[in-house]
């Protein structure tokens, strides 16, 4: 069932769905959906990406952990250890590869195989905890947690940007 | 007979990951080349002999469309197989690149059983 046949699906629950789905079973890494206010870290640098998505819809899907998160989200997408040969740019090309794939199943899930949408690259940026602490502040942020540890994650339909 | 295999892809972590998985299969590996775009695998595919592509759709400068379409002008790369392992999820389009020759589609996430299936597929084919 997809958004375009039933308009009473959230689709903040299916992105979680999809997120946690994606990361188990990309990255081996567990993860569930969580209120925002206990998504406690000490951490205070972050990898935010994003990337757009145009079709029947457009939008934006982003995405935002801590640093550490990323590096071991690459670790287990390679299979290596933490500490063996991982650059920072791994652990954000990490990022934007899991964003990438939470996207395309995501629009799928809310819409169907049926329409076509073009995908942009995603954008990968390092942040700190001013811009985690905004994007926590967002309504329709999601909070995740993978492997105890936080995870935001984002759609914002075009409709609704500002 | 073993193979000459091209990933490509914009992303450094699925390079590694498709290519670590293809050497974790049975399948008799010569060499595994990477590429980061379509321009990139344009000019690697005019030097090295290729048995088969896996490429991205999704990817700066040239994406994966117009590296199939380059391909299928060339008489010399025409006939090497292409699978596209992507986040896409249309099925509009898949039937579109099956029909400009596409030989297997993979989405990602992808397990190395669902990989090691197509790759076969298209060899015994």
């Amino acid at each position: 069932m997809s958004l375009s046949t039933d308009n009473t699906i959230d689709p903040a629950d299916i992105l979680a769905e999809v997120a946690i789905a994606v990361l188990e079973k990309q990255a081996f890494m567990f993860g569930e959906r969580s209120p925002k206010d206990e998504l406690i870290t000490e951490a205070e640098t972050f990898c935010h990406a994003s990337m757009e998505f145009s079709g029947p819809v457009c939008g934006t899907v982003g995405i935002e952990a801590p640093v550490e998160v990323c590096a071991e989200l690459a670790a287990n997408i390679l299979g290596v250890e933490m500490d063996e040969s991982l650059s920072p740019e791994d652990a954000g090309d990490a990022l934007q590869e899991l964003l990438n794939v939470i996207c395309g199943q995501s629009l799928t899930a809310l819409y169907g195989d049926e329409p076509v949408f073009d995908l942009s690259i995603p954008r990968l940026e390092e942040v700190g905890c001013v811009d985690w602490e905004m994007e926590m502040a967002v309504t329709d942020t999601i909070g995740l947690l993978v492997d105890e540890e936080p995870v935001l994650i984002y759609l914002k339909l075009k409709e609704d940007l500002p | 007979m073993s193979y000459n295999i091209l990933i490509v892809d914009d992303s450094k972590t699925v390079r590694m990951m498709i290519d670590k998985t293809l050497r974790l299969t049975d399948i008799p590996l010569s060499q595994v080349h990477h590429a980061q775009n379509g321009c990139e695998a344009i000019e690697l595919l005019a030097e090295e002999w290729i048995d088969l592509v896996l490429t991205d759709i999704n990817m700066p400068e040239m994406d994966g469309v117009e590296l199939i379409r380059k391909m299928k002008e060339n008489c010399l790369l025409e006939k090497t197989p292409v699978i596209i392992v992507s986040t896409e999820g249309s099925q509009t389009r898949i039937d579109q690149l099956k029909q400009q020759g596409v030989q297997g589609y993979i989405r990602k996430p992808f397990t190395p059983e669902a990989l090691k299936e197509v790759v076969e597929n298209v060899f015994v084919n």
